[in-house]
């Protein structure tokens, strides 16, 4: 069955657009055009997940999302505007699920969106570490882009939870080696970098470009942490 | 620094200095007037009237003196016109010299003497018994106390009027810092407080008028990106069958567009924040070799902490790199992160046409352009100077040098924290 989303945004254009969009990977979309017409819409109908207009004409997002979470606990997706951190962080705080900044992407709202959807009733997300599109799920040792699990060994996967738990740090391969001393060695022992390698063939876009994974040549490596610009 | 009102009290002082000099020296002229008045004159009658006779028996001339000395309470003497004394009473006085005495006040050894020559050349010479100081000592105590007085009484007042002035200054200094919630306290009902008043109702004004100001700016971002993003959705709605080059090249303009919207924005929220709003350790080579990923760059050099805003500090990263791929030609650009000292350095290299020295400064002026430069149309104009900005925000500073080889080199010092790596 279609999951069912609720867009609240006073731009009925970018709605109408969305509404098409998401329509043709499978969503049923209704709009609202004010926070006072979604509410009403919430009370009679039931949402899968809600895509919510930081700025709207009747209210503050914030106040709003603040409000629904009392009553409700419908998965939300913040718009908001760039270039405003704050609103990012307190969204969050408020009890939104995810944000996006506009402008957006299509595709990385859909993505936000099924991943949103699939975390719903799973309570532990304490334990995922999201960078942008990507996953770190650490009670399940899988990595998903997008929402689609990625293939990576073990050992890869402890190589990437010491990199992005230290995410925005210049580590050396020393210090890696000894993030990853208590790891079982996989069957045939390959070099840090190899092993690096591979994860960014599984992570990475362009793994010729890597933009999550990086290398400071004679220094070691960095995982980035801003990755949703 | 002149203190105000320490003028006003040295001034004060100077006055009353002057006042008392001259209360004393008016005095001291009267004093040295030699002639006799007319009431010595008929005072010396109504005394030879009292007194018996030249004649009578020194036993009533002594009788006459001692009812004199009682109800005066002088001590009293009365000679001959020759000198020789006829009687006294009271304390002896000092030695009597005809020659020289004259009727009228004199200072004497044991206080102001009073001689009066009667009509029958007898002389009477009367001194008050000493029970107060020279009355010029007196005189002069009086007014030094009341100098004093004045002088006491007026330094609270004084010194209350320049402590408001000086809260008024600090008021002033926090307004023009950038606190434009910044209002002093309303004293009194004379000119300063007047003046306090007005300072508040002018502070007020232009805080409404700055959050106007701001209010428009991010009510316009947000108005701009609502079209943008419809744009973006709409550009990425073409589909396949669209032609790929117009497609990345409106999705690039939108990217474009939409950090022109955010420097904008960024530059005006600066301008209100006199500080930064949030510190964390960042580890400036990876920052560095984060952003430069985006543009395909990798960067060399050593971990070197700094304590600063995450987001502020991208955002120089940002400019700079971008900057060097607008207008440092074709060849590579080279990025480094070293520590110097106590100090983080990060610098941006290329191989442009460089800048003029006489331009290195002008550069970090907003909206400031290369004379003769192409005009390529793109970047806010704001780009360096928010490198700038930032990096003087961190306690560091920011300066365009000529990179080895031609082409422009741009370093960013900031202070660096503690410890390595």
């Amino acid at each position: 069955m279609a999951a069912r989303i609720l867009m609240i945004d006073d731009d009925n254009r970018l709605a109408g657009m969305v509404q098409d969009y998401l329509g043709g990977a499978g969503f049923r979309v209704t709009i609202a055009g004010t926070a006072g017409d979604g509410e009403t819409l919430l009370k009679r109908e039931s949402f899968d997940a809600l895509i919510l207009d930081l700025m709207l004409p009747d209210a503050d997002g914030l106040d709003f999302c603040r409000r629904l979470r009392q009553s409700n606990d419908v998965p939300i997706l913040m718009l908001t505007a760039r270039g405003e951190p704050m609103d990012r962080v307190v969204g969050l705080e408020l009890g939104a699920d995810d944000y996006l900044a506009k402008p957006f992407e299509p595709r990385e709202l859909q993505a936000r969106l099924r991943a949103i959807l699939r975390r719903k009733g799973t309570t532990t997300t304490t334990d995922v570490l999201r960078f942008g599109r990507l996953e770190i799920d650490k009670g399940s040792r899988v990595v998903r882009i997008d929402g689609e699990e990625r293939p990576i060994t073990s050992y890869q996967f402890a190589l990437l939870m010491a990199l992005a738990e230290r995410a925005g740090r210049v580590l050396s391969r020393d210090a890696l080696m000894d993030l990853l001393k208590g790891e079982k060695l996989e069957a045939f022992d390959r070099s840090v970098d190899v092993h690096i390698s591979r994860i960014r063939a599984a992570i990475e876009d362009d793994p010729k470009k890597p933009r999550r994974i990086l290398t400071l040549r004679g220094t070691g490596y960095v995982f980035a942490k801003d990755q949703d610009r | 620094m002149q203190r105000l009102y320490l003028q006003f009290y040295i001034t004060i002082l100077v006055v009353l200095a002057v006042f008392v000099g001259a209360a004393v020296l008016l005095w001291r002229l009267a004093d040295d007037d030699n002639r006799t008045p007319q009431y010595l004159d008929v005072a010396a009658e109504l005394t030879g009237a009292l007194l018996p006779d030249i004649d009578a028996p020194k036993q009533d001339q002594q009788r006459a003196i001692e009812v004199l000395q009682r109800k005066l309470r002088f001590d009293i003497a009365l000679y001959e016109p020759d000198g020789d004394m006829i009687a006294m009473a009271g304390k002896p006085p000092p030695r009597f010299n005809p020659m020289h005495a004259r009727t009228g006040w004199r200072r004497g050894p044991g206080g102001p003497n009073f001689t009066l020559q009667l009509p029958d050349g007898r002389w009477l010479v009367a001194r008050q018994v000493r029970e107060r100081p020279n009355p010029a000592l007196w005189i002069a105590a009086a007014l030094g106390l009341v100098a004093v007085a004045v002088a006491i009484a007026a330094y609270p007042v004084v010194r209350g009027l320049g402590r408001r002035l000086e809260r008024l200054k600090a008021g002033v200094e926090q307004l023009g810092g950038g606190d434009l919630s910044a209002r002093v306290r309303v004293e009194g009902r004379d000119e300063v407080a007047a003046l306090a008043a007005s300072f508040n109702r002018s502070a007020q004004r232009i805080e409404e008028l700055v959050t106007a100001h701001r209010l428009l700016l991010a009510n316009a971002s947000h108005e701009l990106r609502t079209p943008l993003a419809r744009i973006a959705v709409a550009a990425s709605l073409l589909g396949e069958n669209a032609d790929a080059k117009t497609r990345d090249s409106l999705k690039q303009d939108v990217a474009e567009l939409d950090q022109l919207i955010e420097q904008i924005l960024l530059a005006s929220r600066l301008e209100a924040l006199p500080t930064l709003e949030r510190r964390e350790p960042v580890d400036l080579l990876a920052l560095a070799a984060e952003e430069a990923s985006h543009y395909d760059l990798e960067v060399e050099g050593e971990p070197v902490m700094v304590s600063g805003d995450r987001l502020l500090l991208r955002r120089l990263i940002r400019n700079l790199v971008e900057n060097a791929q607008r207008y440092g030609g074709s060849g590579p650009i080279t990025v480094t992160v070293t520590r110097e000292g106590s100090r983080a350095v990060l610098d941006v290299s290329d191989h442009g046409p460089g800048v003029p020295e006489a331009e290195r400064q002008r550069i970090f002026e907003p909206f400031y352009r290369l004379a003769g430069g192409a005009e390529t149309g793109r970047g806010s104009g704001l780009g360096l100077a928010l490198v700038l900005d930032i990096a003087r925000r961190h306690g560091g500073d920011a300066a365009c040098l000529a990179a080895e080889g031609g082409g422009s080199r741009f370093r960013v010092e900031l202070p660096a924290t503690g410890g390595e790596g």
